[in-house]
């Protein structure tokens, strides 16, 4: 079907859906525009769907947010009033405008961590794969092993005095039990 | 209200701006079609917010007050419009909104569109409600980011709703015979 063709859904539904269905409170549209969901918004909602009018009235409430956020400031300045709780609930609107849901920042938060914890541990594994090699040969030029650099093996071999393993040259003492002197009479 | 003459003319200029930037808005937003003068509403809302403010001067003029002060006007007005005795409208065809009720396409033609439209609603009955919410807003001209907002999800579960429900949309009309359509 060639594309003018085609039938445009969103001018169908506007121009065709009733503007008589009933008109919204303005408490109501200002929740819902706020992101204040309620029975009360679900109504709204409703009542959107059934009539562009009442889409339009609410397109307006979003529209009016940042003007009224202006004005409301600038009355502040002007009778010189601490708005405390204004600054507050307007920064929240702002906010609400483009806010991620709390689980939403909290998951990425949580996936940040482990990433990074992730990228440390592959870079320290890195560093120690690349170091150890060379460090291995330094180490034993350098610093002979321990453990076996009392045991020259060549210093035993010319030293052959034939004494066998020491284990079966253990002098081992008689069991005292079977020996004992105690008188038992 | 005992005010110092100087702020009682800068109160007057502020309302007089906000009320210049309201009668914009209803004017942009295509609402002076449903019986009501944008100038009348911005001189409604400078008094009322006038009025507000004489009442009590300590008053805080919050931003959801503000709000709701026009609103009131904006819907009070069209109210007495719709309740008025029958005027003849103005044109429904302004320039940059073309409607689809074309008044020169003859009733068969018009009689077919508005066929199409009960057909999309009987559809739209049948799609499950946050999907529903989802393509009613987006037909009637909401972002995805909006359309979140008002339905309490972001801004992506949002779109996914409309792509799901403007699929079974099309397949529920496609099973009607209503052949393709785009909705921008």
């Amino acid at each position: 079907m060639n594309e003018s063709n085609k039938k445009n859904l969103t001018r169908l539904y506007r121009d065709h859906a009733r503007n008589d269905a009933a008109l919204p409170d303005a408490d109501s549209l200002v929740s819902l525009a706020l992101g204040n969901r309620s029975a009360k918004t679900d109504d709204v909602i409703e009542q959107v769907a059934a009539s562009p009018l009442n889409g339009k009235l609410l397109h307006l409430t979003c529209d009016l947010q940042p003007l009224s956020i202006d004005l409301s400031m600038d009355l502040e300045a002007l009778l010189g009033r601490s708005y405390t709780s204004v600054r507050h609930r307007q920064t929240r609107g702002r906010r609400a405008l483009g806010a991620r849901p709390r689980w939403r920042v909290a998951v990425a938060a949580m996936a940040a961590s482990l990433i990074a914890v992730a990228g440390l541990w592959t870079a320290h594994r890195l560093n120690q794969s690349a170091e150890t090699p060379m460090a291995a040969s330094i180490h034993t030029q350098a610093i002979p092993d321990h453990i076996f650099s009392g045991f020259d093996e060549k210093t035993v071999a010319a030293h052959n005095d034939n004494r066998g393993d020491e284990i079966f040259r253990g002098r081992f003492l008689p069991d005292e039990i079977f020996k004992s002197n105690r008188n038992d009479g | 209200m005992s005010l110092d003459p100087a702020l009682r003319k800068r109160l007057h200029e502020l309302l007089a701006e906000y009320g210049v930037k309201v009668r914009r808005l209803v004017e942009s937003h295509g609402l002076a079609q449903h019986g009501i003068d944008p100038a009348d509403i911005e001189q409604e809302v400078r008094i009322r917010l006038w009025k507000a403010l004489e009442r009590d001067r300590n008053a805080a003029f919050h931003t959801s007050y503000i709000q709701r002060v026009v609103l009131t006007t904006v819907i009070d007005a069209i109210r007495a419009a719709k309740a008025r005795p029958a005027e003849p409208l103005p044109d429904e065809v302004e320039l940059g909104d073309t409607f689809l009720v074309d008044h020169g396409a003859g009733p068969e033609r018009n009689a077919g569109a508005g066929q199409d439209f009960r057909r999309i609603t009987a559809c739209l009955a049948e799609l499950p409600q946050r999907r529903r919410e989802a393509v009613v807003l987006h037909l009637q001209g909401f972002s995805f980011r909006e359309i979140g907002q008002f339905t309490g999800t972001s801004e992506e579960a949002a779109r996914k709703l409309l792509d799901r429900g403007m699929t079974t949309l099309r397949e529920r009309l496609a099973a009607f015979g209503f052949g393709e359509f785009h909705d921008e």
